[in-house]
């Protein structure tokens, strides 16, 4: 398709819901994310973010709602939409009787790429994510943040437009965190799209240029980041919106003197 | 204390009750086997008794030594211990150790294998009916009995955690389990074969079991019923400081597992992509790359190949060389065992599933290389075990008829497997556990979902079977007839299995990643 029929958005997704027994997890989100966004999802615990992004993602189909990606809608031709993504979900575990080069051979492999393509860039990967040491031990022998990263590398082998990656900086050292962030801007400003989800406000607001506030199954507020932090920081606006501060009167027993 | 953790057993139970319907029925079906198999147990041993009192006696203090036994070596080999309540979870409460131990151990009784324990033997006091005194010491020494079980389950467990832990040990577990039937088995051959003669190995069999640690509990029982009181204060005595010992083993055990991490295994170090460089660059080879790494490197996946060898010696020394167990029904077995072992592939991937679902993988690829692997390890298997068989019997004439069975059952029970596998998650020990420590997820479909299918390869393969027997009966043209219907049925069988299982993993696969994501 050429240039000027590109739909705008790399993902939109309307309506979204999904409910697990008789919790309603998402409760009818809509995420729009413009093509070459750096896109940030912050919420609290529990607030739908992990199912969003896995719904966004196919690997969860929501009850109801409708997704695509770059204008392929992803629950009615999951295989040209999954080419497009790079996703990283949270809270999985890998094939960790591989080693760390051979889980990225074999994301690689899986995607259907070229021996020699595979090779070059598990090497290319290893190199940028800190990981050449340990290319050639067991990932069940790795840190959570080793773990994290090798992750990472899976998700991205195949070359996406678009990369949803959930918590991706969690348990990673700073250096590496750095080094990650740097993979993902260099991906923006090529074009591509990023979406993160964090709990950490300063990074989303360092990072993205877009974010959505998500409570409760739904979108509290959803636009660049300017727009939804207004003159306060974000994190004074996420506190604002989701509200669950409290004065700490109680807990007195736990200071000491 | 022990009110607390046994509330905490009882609490675990009805949250895991509460998961899924299905685990109240296992529970229900398991519940109900413990009680069908108690009732077989005390029929047995009733009527014993009806033979002749020493054959009750025999009965009693073997059968019961074997009970103690299973308890103490079983959770090594089989089941792993209960990890609801593994003492390292109490490690960051400053629980005190002695008041827990007496928590764990009662707790230890409620479960299907105490409770069954402790019924067997209160109803197997009824059978001194009308005599009372044996009754009484036997009532009195229950606890001493159960006491025995459960600290020696758990001293022991505790014991060998170091060792389990390391990797090596573990995977030759399966091997070790070897040594005992290959020591046992003959023996037991030799003493049915005295007992067919006529010879009473009994008075013997008492006198050796009744003085060893497992069986000495069981004898003060007899002892009391005949009478013989200095017999009875020293197999006492033998009981009571095994008991004793079993605690103290068992606390020290406890302490150290309340005050160390749990030991790391060794890092390993694979240089190269293996299996990934030498396969096919297609996601199809890329599954089977995967595959075989893991039926090399997971113990889950070795434990079928350890076993197995297992299996096929059983079978040879059990049968002592019969010509048509050797050669027919050993290979017909690990084909049957080997193409099965598919079937809980998906759920063993737990939540690193959800790569093949985020890189797209189509059905037929992730179907067709996991069952590739299978072939790759069990045609092989298959092929040694009859020639092991043929071998010892010089029977090479079977060759056809049993290759030809073997392929119906290879490819009927793969290419089952391959499709169940895409439909329904078994319960299957987590990633980096032990292979036979307790499963994940419902035990209940698993046995339901095997029958079912067993019963569907069986009916698949019977005209092979008819094959061999006449094969077996002198028929060349069977065994040739049997090779061709084998080899054409089970290649068939396989693809018929691998395409609508493909059909069923296209469509279901964002589902087969919930449900696996939702078990952790």
């Amino acid at each position: 398709m050429d240039a000027s029929a590109a739909p705008p958005f790399a993902i939109e997704a309307r309506g979204l819901w999904r409910r697990f027994g008789t919790t309603v997890a998402v409760a009818g989100i809509d995420l729009l994310v413009p093509t070459g966004s750096f896109y940030g999802v912050v919420g609290p615990n529990g607030a739908g973010k992990t199912t969003t992004l896995s719904m966004i993602t196919g690997l969860l189909r929501p009850d109801a709602g409708h997704v695509s990606i770059h204008g392929t809608d992803l629950w009615a031709d999951p295989d040209v939409a999954k080419r497009l993504l790079g996703a990283l979900p949270d809270g999985v575990r890998l094939f960790d009787r591989l080693t760390g080069a051979q889980l990225i051979t074999y994301a690689g492999l899986l995607r259907g790429l070229d021996r020699d393509v595979v090779a070059s860039r598990t090497g290319e990967l290893l190199a940028a994510l800190d990981l050449e040491q340990a290319g050639s031990t067991l990932v069940s022998d790795y840190s959570a943040g080793m773990t994290k990263k090798v992750a990472l590398a899976t998700a991205i082998v195949h070359g996406p437009r678009v990369m949803v990656l959930d918590e991706p900086f969690e348990a990673v050292d700073p250096v590496s965190a750095a080094n990650i962030r740097d993979i993902l801007r260099q991906f923006v400003a090529g074009g591509g799209t990023v979406v993160v989800s964090s709990h950490v406000m300063e990074l989303v607001e360092r990072m993205c240029d877009h974010v959505a506030i998500v409570a409760t199954g739904r979108v509290l507020a959803a636009g660049t980041v300017d727009e939804v932090r207004g003159t306060a920081t974000l994190e004074d606006r996420f506190v604002e919106l989701v509200g669950g501060r409290r004065t700490s009167e109680g807990l007195q027993w736990l200071h000491t003197s | 204390m022990v009110a607390h953790v046994v509330r905490l057993r009882l609490t675990l139970w009805a949250g895991s009750l509460r998961t899924s319907p299905w685990q109240i029925v296992g529970l229900a079906l398991g519940l109900l086997n413990a009680v069908l198999v108690s009732l077989v147990l005390v029929g047995s041993m009733a009527y014993t008794r009806t033979i002749a009192e020493e054959t009750w006696d025999v009965t009693l203090i073997v059968g019961g030594a074997l009970v103690v036994v299973g308890w103490w070596v079983v959770p090594l080999l089989a089941f792993g211990v209960d990890s609801a309540l593994d003492p390292r979870r109490f490690a960051l409460l400053a629980v005190p150790r002695r008041p827990l131990l007496a928590g764990l151990a009662v707790a230890g009784l409620l479960g299907i294998p105490g409770l069954t324990t402790l019924a067997v033997a209160t109803a197997g006091l009824l059978v001194w009916v009308p005599d009372i005194l044996p009754i009484i010491v036997g009532l009195v020494l229950l606890p001493v009995v159960m006491l025995t079980c459960i600290a020696g389950s758990r001293a022991f467990a505790l014991l060998m955690e170091p060792l389990l832990a390391a990797r090596r040990f573990r995977e030759v577990v399966g091997v070790l389990a070897l040594a005992p039937i290959v020591v046992v088995a003959p023996a037991l051959g030799q003493s049915l074969r005295a007992l067919r003669r006529g010879a009473d190995v009994a008075p013997a069999l008492i006198e050796i079991v009744g003085w060893t640690p497992p069986g000495a509990v069981w004898a003060v029982q007899v002892d009391v019923a005949q009478g013989r009181w200095g017999r009875a204060a020293a197999h006492l005595a033998i009981a009571l400081v095994t008991a004793a010992l079993l605690v103290k083993l068992w606390d020290a055990g406890l302490e150290r597992a309340l005050t160390t991490p749990p030991p790391r295994p060794n890092v390993v170090a694979q240089h190269g992509p293996g299996w990934f460089g030498r396969l096919p660059a297609t996601p199809t080879g890329a599954v089977l790359a995967r595959s075989l790494t893991y039926w090399a490197r997971d113990s889950r996946y070795m434990s079928n190949l350890t076993v197995l060898p297992v299996l096929v010696v059983t079978l040879h020394v059990l049968s002592q060389g019969a010509v048509p167990v050797t050669t027919i029904i050993a290979p017909a077995i690990v084909a049957f065992t080997l193409g099965w072992a598919v079937v809980a592939d998906v759920a063993m991937d737990s939540s690193a599933f959800w790569l093949h679902a985020s890189a797209g993988v189509r059905g037929i690829a992730d179907r067709t290389g996991r069952a590739l692997a299978v072939l790759v390890v069990g045609v092989p298997a298959v092929v040694l075990t009859f020639v092991a068989g043929a071998w010892r019997a010089d029977r090479w004439d079977l060759a056809p008829a049993s290759l030809g069975l073997s392929a119906v059952l290879l490819g009927a029970s793969l290419g089952i497997s391959s499709l169940v596998s895409a439909w329904v998650l078994f319960a299957v020990p987590a990633p980096g556990d032990g292979p036979f420590s307790t499963p994940h997820g419902s035990a209940t479909a698993n046995l339901f979902v095997q029958s079912l299918a067993w019963i569907v390869v069986m009916v698949l393969a019977t005209p092979s079977i008819v094959l061999t027997v006449y094969a077996w009966r002198g028929s060349a043209a069977a065994g040739w007839g049997g090779l061709a219907l084998g080899l054409t049925l089970g290649v068939g069988l396989l693809v018929a299995g691998l395409r609508a299982g493909a059909r069923i993993y296209d469509a279901r696969v964002p589902e087969l990643v919930h449900a696996l994501r939702s078990r952790g």
